[in-house]
């Protein structure tokens, strides 16, 4: 036997063998163990791959906790310990909205969740945090007159020395508004928001004099600290001026002093003048929107969010009072909410007394904006939101996302407040001059807009309103348009409605209401252009309208300028041209019969700031002239003769830019009374 | 051309039969001989009588596995060839004869034909006992002739693994070789 036997013979053992060995066959060798090794890389790989891939696109399970089922006999057991509480059925409404906006806000797997959160801060992109917040400087000092008031208005029959002259041109005759400015036959009292005095002058003409200056000051830091939200009453008598704004105050509990905002209104009396003292104070947490002076009731509206809550801590989801004893939680009776909350802010209303600051009711409104409009006995709140309506075109499907309002009237007077009625308008509000009240009719003026989506496949989450579509189905953006209502306040329906009057895309700029006839501008601000509009509403089933046509400018303010004629104060073809138009009703049309303008300068869209006197034909306003070098703020007076307007003033008041909505002005005999910050100037326009 | 359609040829007497055997298998053959003879004009007459070899089988035979088939054909026609040359160079063939060699006690006297039969019997039983990995190794080696360092490649192995693996085959082969009584 030779080795090379066994060299032949392995030629001939099982084919099975040799075909295992053949180093050209995949598997066996290096072929074999390098692929191997590749094929385990690989696997691992996509092993990693595919976990990976789960683990960040795997939906997360929305198989929510069914809210609708919640109810004071099932409820969540973060409130089973408050089962007995007053305030149940508003801690589950806050409890289901909070866990809806969870539902609605929270990303859809872990890719939307951790990634999309890093490339959103690497991108620095923020998302939309929602809500509409309060911005109560410009909900107070809101354009436009709804309703006739006279210039010179006196709530009082007595005209005694020192009594009260109405200097506010007031929405609603009788419903005083509080402002930065007030006087008597004897003295204007004028609130410097930026020092925080409150500057007192005599009216003798041309010896007119500063005859004091108080420092607001109630012993809570900085109180009143918000320049542009203080505001004052004056009473009927002369005698007593309520303050109001917002500051910061202190609360007492188990952890010690808490600062919060507040609301808070000071009680002074200035029967003598050059001896003001302070003689009650009354706080709100929340921040100050705006007040009004009924029959020696203050009407105090001020707005309160609701942060994150903790519900064994009441004061993290309800407003509270200070009456002099510390803040106390609002009882729960007081407090209004709809069935669905849309957010959490609530305006509050609260009714004091004017001489003591005694609290007389208060009304915690969950939802409601800072658009408020009070009428003689009425006060109506308005609530935004998104609501969605089905239906079909042809036989194709659609859905439509549009802003809606419901309006809530609460009642008032002695006693305190009475839930009244509510009404669903399409459309927001765009002031409390978008809304009055005639002879038991509300008026109401929208701007309307929303989101379309037709075809395809459209479903609607009913727990959030969330609506999802497929690649077929086409959103296109309902284009803007105005409408006005007609509610019947005894029945809370709508009797009477013009719908989509504007050209598409404009919005509602202004609103007055004078009696049976409404007047409406509308604008696409983008392009300085308007309409006006004359409504006559006499017929609330045929309601009719004329209009200017397409003018240059927009009007942010309309006045009832009396005899009538329309005054519009706004724009002209820009930002920095002020434009003041006069129109009339001419037959079938409204028509401008005298216009001013001026350029290159700015002014203030605040209807407080501009004094307006019905009966000598007066309009004046202060503007911030950019024309030359040695131009500054000024005060313009314009009269309007019947044909044209006619500059009568044009005062300086220095070289500084300071903000024109700050500006006051009076007519007491011949004399022209200007304010403004700490200057002063009384000019004589008539001989 | 699949293995079964080149067999239907051979058994058709056709003569493309060796044309489509040769496209496919030629360069497989001449590699096979090559590693045995180290001489690429011996490698082509192998190959060449490979082709006649096979078409002198087929039929009766019918290989299930054409590739393993031409394998077997021409690694022994490459080893005929090998022992008429003598060659005395350490070729891959002079290596693995020189490793079996330490399988048996001597490497004299021919081998007869009932011994050949029970030593192919014998490795039969023999790869049958070995692992996989070894007996793949095992034949590389001494059935396709290749390299050690080769194989050392295609398994990831050093060749110090590859050749310390060999000895305690052959060392197993041995012990077996003389269990089943093989010219001890």
């Amino acid at each position: 036997m030779k080795n090379k036997d066994i060299l032949r013979e392995l030629g001939n053992v099982d084919e099975k063998y040799i075909k295992e060995a053949d180093p050209a066959a995949p598997g066996t060798g290096r072929g074999s163990h390098f692929t191997k090794k590749l094929a385990l890389i690989a696997a691992c790989a996509l092993l990693v791959t595919t976990f990976a891939c789960l683990w960040l696109f795997l939906p997360y399970d929305r198989a929510d906790e069914d809210l609708s089922a919640l109810n004071e006999n099932n409820l969540p057991s973060e409130l089973e310990s408050h089962a007995d509480s007053e305030y149940l059925d508003l801690m589950l409404a806050f409890y289901k909205f909070d866990k809806s906006q969870q539902n609605v806000n929270r990303p859809n797997n872990n890719f939307e969740n951790y990634i999309e959160g890093i490339l959103d801060s690497f991108f620095d992109v923020f998302a939309n945090k929602g809500g509409s917040g309060a911005v109560f400087d410009n909900a107070v000092m809101a354009p436009g007159a709804s309703s006739p008031s006279d210039g010179d208005y006196y709530y009082g029959a007595d005209m005694e020395e020192g009594s009260y002259v109405e200097t506010t041109d007031n929405q609603v005759a009788g419903v005083i508004e509080a402002d930065l400015f007030k006087r008597t036959k004897t003295h204007i009292f004028y609130l410097n928001r930026m020092s925080m005095n409150l500057l007192v002058y005599s009216i003798e003409g041309e010896n007119s004099r500063l005859v004091s200056e108080y420092k607001i000051d109630h012993g809570y830091e900085n109180m009143f600290s918000e320049l542009y939200s203080a505001q004052i009453f004056l009473s009927e008598d002369g005698k007593t001026l309520t303050v109001l704004g917002s500051g910061i105050g202190y609360t007492e509990n188990e952890s010690g002093k808490a600062k919060l905002s507040v609301a808070m209104l000071l009680s002074l009396d200035v029967s003598d003048p050059e001896n003001i003292t302070k003689k009650a104070h009354f706080a709100i947490t929340g921040d100050y929107l705006s007040a009004r002076l009924v029959d020696d009731k203050i009407l105090l509206m001020s707005k309160y969010y609701v942060g994150k809550i903790d519900y064994d801590n009441e004061a993290s989801f309800l407003p509270q009072i200070d009456t002099g004893n510390g803040f106390e939680v609002m009882a729960a009776e007081d407090i209004i909410f709809p069935d669905k909350l849309t957010s959490k802010y609530y305006t509050v209303v609260t009714q004091v007394d004017m001489e003591t600051l005694a609290l007389d009711g208060a009304a915690g409104c969950l939802c409601y904006s800072e658009n408020v409009y009070v009428s003689e006995n009425k006060i109506f709140l308005t609530r935004d939101y998104t609501d969605y309506f089905e239906g079909e075109d042809d036989g194709v499907k659609y859905v439509e996302n549009k802003n809606v309002t419901e309006i809530f009237a609460l009642g008032y007077g002695e006693g305190g407040f009475a839930k009244l009625g509510c009404v669903t308008v399409d459309g927001r509000v765009k002031d409390q001059y978008s809304l009055d009240e005639y002879k038991g009719v509300l008026r109401v003026v929208t701007t309307t807009s929303g989101t379309k989506y037709i075809g395809g496949d459209i479903t609607v989450n009913a727990k959030d309103g969330v609506i999802e579509y497929d690649g077929d189905a086409i959103a296109t953006n309902i284009a803007s348009n105005a409408a006005l209502y007609c509610i019947d306040l005894s029945t809370w329906q709508i009797v009477g409605e013009v719908r989509d009057f504007a050209p598409d895309g404009e919005t509602v700029e202004s609103v007055r209401f004078d009696g049976t006839n409404a007047y409406v501008c509308t604008a696409v601000v983008i392009t300085f252009t308007d309409p006006v509009y004359f409504f006559d509403l006499s017929d609330m089933s045929n309601i009719t309208y004329t209009d200017t046509g397409v003018i240059e400018g927009y009007s942010s303010s309309l006045v009832n300028f009396g005899d009538g004629f329309l005054l519009g104060i706004g724009y002209g073809a820009n930002r920095n041209t002020l434009k003041i138009e006069v129109y009339v009703e001419n037959g079938d049309k409204v028509e401008s019969i005298a216009s001013y303008e001026r350029e290159y300068l700015s002014f203030s869209e605040d209807y407080k700031s501009y004094f307006i006197d019905r009966e000598r034909g007066l309009v004046g306003l202060m503007i911030e002239d950019y024309s030359n070098v040695q131009a500054g703020n000024r005060y313009i007076l314009l009269t309007f003769d019947g044909y044209k307007l006619v500059e009568v003033l044009d005062e300086s008041f220095g070289g500084l830019y300071l903000g024109a909505s700050a500006a006051r002005a009076a007519l007491a005999d011949d004399y022209f009374y200007i304010m403004f910050f700490d200057e002063f100037k009384a000019v004589k326009i008539y001989n | 051309m699949e293995d079964k359609k080149i067999v239907e040829l051979f058994f058709e007497r056709s003569e493309t039969a060796i044309a489509e055997t040769a496209k496919k298998y030629g360069k497989y053959l001449r590699h096979i001989a090559f590693r045995i003879l180290e001489n690429e004009q011996d490698s082509e007459e192998i190959e060449n009588d490979t082709y006649l070899r096979a078409w002198n089988s087929i039929p009766p035979k019918k290989p299930e596995t054409l590739r393993i088939f031409l394998a077997a054909l021409c690694r022994n026609l490459a080893l005929n060839r090998y022992d008429e040359k003598k060659a005395q160079k350490r070729s891959a063939t002079t290596l693995a004869l020189e490793e079996l060699s330490e399988c048996l006690p001597d490497g004299s006297g021919d081998g007869e034909l009932g011994e050949s039969l029970a030593l192919r019997m014998a490795l039969d039983s023999f790869l049958g006992m070995l692992e996989s990995r070894q007996r793949i190794i095992f034949m590389q080696r001494y059935f396709y002739l290749c390299r050690i360092g080769e194989i050392a490649r295609r398994h990831g192995m050093k060749e110090s693994a590859v050749t310390m693996l060999l000895f305690r085959t052959r060392k197993m082969l041995k012990e077996h070789l003389h269990k089943e009584g093989i010219d001890l």
